[in-house]
């Protein structure tokens, strides 16, 4: 293996594949990169055996050849050799000589073919996915993923597929986001998959950045235009989507989702309208002065007005605020939220005016933007504290 | 089967298969968690000086259930009764009176084997709450005459009392402790045996010297008498460490206190420090901050069945019952707990127990079943020729809790805990169960 590359986009191919190399493992062979170079295509693969990641691309070629570099040292190296011409030149025994005008410094590898090498998806169904439905629909969903590797269903976000139709959820007991799109451009059969937590993690991350200037990311909050398609092929235990030079290989969660649709209350008629910035900055403030294992905070709500509180007994802190809001009710309402849950279900809607909808203290209250964006219905909902 | 200091973990003999040699009255029944605190190493780190003109009493209150039910009923008074154990032959004794234990009866036995010791034992159920009241009667007037950093309850019939603020020398120390005898009899009608020394350890060996309703004071200059005693009466040395004492060829607590001590730290680690100091006296813990409310960090419920039991319809509805119980006293307190575990005894003798975290911290007895459950069936499965005796429920890692999180996928809450107990507390336990559907 013999090529030659610019650092600089040496470098930002490897950011990507790296993120995935666990730093203890107890395959020694994962603390590598696997490089491959065909003709003029450098593969560089990273793995936990759970997620690949794969970033192709074009280096001056001139001969093929395949080796398993250790990766914090090829990227500490890398960091302190920027903005330079590289050469890479494989010798016998795995040894890697990296050499610039006027340096040299040699790797030793191990050997590629011990480097696991992802599943072939088989029996694979194909789907297309707009890039901006990704990077916009998995951050609002992750939050609301279980971490709890007891609850096995729920560490992944669910996606739902179906003509014209393509919805996202995510749940952890505790409060549910549901993202639908109906305009959705697909004409097959029904099809779902779950998809780990740390694998859409991945996706939002690397799946971000326009076209063409690969080596640059985009910058945070910009969003990749409508058009860019996100190929996905899954089967029931694989899942692999690629986006411009970038290809994720994972494992799917080998469980059932949970029946989310019977946990979402439909006859909630109580409603609530509120300005989201003052909600977030009050939630927020009475978050510090409550109580540090429910955190709850609790809402009192009357026609024209909003008071939140908390407080906690052991320190002796309480907070009372009062924002302006319109309930559909005359009657006062009392619900209580860990203000944690809350916060973070708010922070994630756009939209500057907030709904929601209760029905009695003890069930599920529903929170949604007062406009839906055009064919687009997100929804979260979050279960209430309750006091013993 | 306590819990030591660092709570949630089980002391490691809890696990060892325990072979037949043992006799089961070895085997302890311990329902009324005692707040278990043996001296912690760093507490002995003080100076030696400090503590030898200090005065701390032990109180232990004599053959305290039973002798709770001989004040309550007269017809009692002389004659030998147990406490524990239900109605009839089952159970195990958790405390016989001192007429029964003339006849050889010991804590710890089957009611069965004790009445062929002692044909007329009269074996009674034991009341918790009962004896937990007048425990707590008994401490609140310590309170009065002593700081309340000064009181220490050890367990539900024995506690400790730093008295240096009140007396200035062992006369006074022994008039401090008749006044104390006095008024437990006046407040409860109850006897209690002190132990008065310049430490803690000390003061608890002492208790034992002089009993029932005794004092016995134990000073520098009669030291040998504690000296004198076998290794096995010193506090913090049972079956096995006795053992291992007696390879080391230590038999006396004397020898103990003069023993070398790297052989000692060689063979019990810093356990061994730890016992070596309290034998020479050198025990500087103070009291371990008593004041009125005990959290409880740990339940546990043991239950050993008249007839031993092998099909699983019947494991399960033992597990059940137990769980419930388990459950009540838990919400009795606000409490929830973060792991279940369940042990069984087998007919030989043989213990096996295991332990699981729950998805997250709960009360529900639906829950915490559908737990012990699963680690039931991990567990070896009973046979015809390997029957469950004893069943143990333990909940751990509890804390205290003023409100929860519901969750979505789980309807427990909408079950009316609260109004079950009170019903429970009424009619009793049988009133109303858990069902068997699986939901």
């Amino acid at each position: 293996m013999k090529f030659t590359v610019k650092s600089n986009d040496l470098i930002s191919a490897i950011n990507k594949v790296i993120s995935v190399t666990p730093t203890r493992s107890t395959l020694p062979i994962l603390s590598n990169l696997f490089f491959s170079l065909e003709g003029k295509e450098l593969t560089i693969m990273g793995s936990d055996l759970e997620v690949y990641i794969e970033v192709k691309m074009n280096v001056d070629g001139k001969s093929d050849g395949q080796v398993a570099l250790p990766a914090k040292k090829l990227e500490t190296l890398l960091q302190n050799l920027s903005g330079k011409d590289l050469s890479f030149d494989l010798q016998n025994g795995y040894k890697t000589i990296i050499k610039t005008k006027g340096g040299k410094w040699t790797l030793t590898g191990e050997d590629p073919n011990d480097f696991p090498m992802p599943a072939e998806v088989e029996d694979s169904k194909e789907i297309d996915i707009s890039g901006a439905l990704i990077t916009r629909y998995l951050p609002k969903a992750i939050h609301a993923a279980s971490n709890d590797e007891l609850r096995r269903s729920m560490n992944g976000v669910y996606f739902e597929i179906k003509k014209g139709e393509f919805k996202v959820v995510a749940t952890d007991g505790h409060r549910l986001v549901k993202i639908i799109n109906s305009n959705f451009d697909y004409s097959g059969e029904k099809t779902t998959m779950l998809v780990p937590i740390k694998t859409c993690q991945l996706m939002t991350k690397l799946f971000k950045g326009k076209q063409g200037s690969d080596a640059e990311p985009s910058a945070e909050g910009e969003e990749i235009s409508d058009s860019q398609k996100v190929k996905v092929f899954f089967s029931n235990e694989f899942l692999r989507c690629s986006f411009n030079n970038v290809t994720i290989n994972s494992r799917l969660i080998d469980d059932t989702f949970p029946n989310y649709e019977s946990v979402i209350p439909n006859d909630n008629e109580k409603i609530l309208k509120v300005a989201k910035n003052d909600l977030i900055g009050s939630v927020k403030r009475s978050i510090i002065l409550s109580d540090q294992v429910t955190n709850k905070t609790s809402f009192s709500i009357s026609e024209s007005e909003l008071k939140v509180r908390a407080a906690n007994n052991e320190y002796g802190t309480d907070a009372d605020e009062t924002i302006d809001c319109s309930f559909t009710e005359s009657e006062e309402f009392e619900i209580a939220f860990n203000g944690k849950y809350l916060l973070e279900a708010i922070q994630h809607f756009e939209a500057d005016e907030l709904l929601f909808d209760f029905s009695t203290p003890l069930k599920a209250s529903i929170i949604r933007p007062s406009e839906q964006r055009e064919n687009e219905d997100l929804m979260m909902l979050v279960m209430p504290v309750r006091n013993i | 089967m306590h819990t030591s200091k660092n709570n949630g973990k089980l002391s490691s003999s809890f696990f060892i298969p325990r072979d037949a040699s043992r006799p089961s009255h070895m085997f302890k029944r311990v329902r009324m968690m005692a707040s278990y605190c043996f001296p912690h190493h760093k507490d002995l780190n003080h100076k030696i000086d400090k503590n030898r003109n200090r005065f701390f009493i032990h109180l232990d209150l004599d053959a305290f259930f039973a002798q709770v039910e001989q004040r309550d009923n007269p017809k009692l008074k002389g004659k030998p009764v147990s406490v524990g154990g239900g109605e009839g032959n089952r159970g195990i004794i958790m405390t016989a009176s001192y007429e029964a234990r003339a006849k050889g009866v010991e804590i710890g036995m089957s009611v069965v084997d004790a009445k062929r010791l002692c044909p007329e034992l009269i074996s009674l159920p034991s009341y918790g709450t009962k004896y937990e009241a007048i425990t707590q009667n008994i401490i609140e007037h310590l309170l009065e005459l002593l700081p309340e950093d000064c009181v220490e309850q050890y367990s539900i019939d024995e506690c400790f009392l730093d008295i240096t603020p009140v007396v200035k020398d062992y006369f006074d120390a022994a008039k401090f402790a008749w006044k104390l005898k006095t008024m437990i009899r006046r407040i409860e009608n109850l006897t209690v045996s002190i132990g008065l020394s310049f430490n803690k350890s000390y003061a608890k060996m002492a208790t034992k010297l002089n009993k029932p309703n005794g004092l016995f004071i134990v000073r520098e200059e009669n030291i040998d008498v504690i000296h004198n005693l076998p290794v096995k009466k010193m506090w913090g040395i049972g079956h096995r460490n006795e053992i291992r004492m007696h390879s080391l060829g230590i038999r006396t607590i004397g020898e103990l206190a003069n023993s070398n001590l790297h052989a000692v730290h060689k063979e019990f680690g810093i356990n061994g420090v730890i016992l070596r100091k309290i034998a020479r006296g050198e025990d500087t813990s103070g009291i371990n901050a008593a004041s009125g409310e005990r959290v409880e960090k740990s339940f546990n419920h043991n239950h050993t069945l008249s007839t031993a039991i092998f099909e699983n319809h019947k494991a399960e509805a033992e597990i059940k019952r137990m769980t419930e119980y388990v459950c009540r006293r838990m919400r009795a307190k606000d409490l929830i707990a973060d792991h279940i575990g369940l042990s069984l005894r087998y007919e030989d003798l043989g213990y096996r127990g295991d332990k699981v975290r729950l998805c997250h911290a709960t009360n529900s007895e639906k829950e915490l079943y559908h737990n012990a459950m699963e680690i039931y069936k991990r567990l070896p499965q009973p046979d015809p020729f390997h029957k469950i005796r004893t069943f143990g429920i333990f909940v751990y890692d509890l804390f205290k809790v003023s409100a929860y999180n519901l969750d979505m996928f789980n309807r427990d809450h909408l079950i009316p805990y609260k109004q079950i107990d009170l019903l429970k507390d009424k009619y009793g336990e049988n009133i109303i169960r858990l069902g068997l559907g699986n939901s």
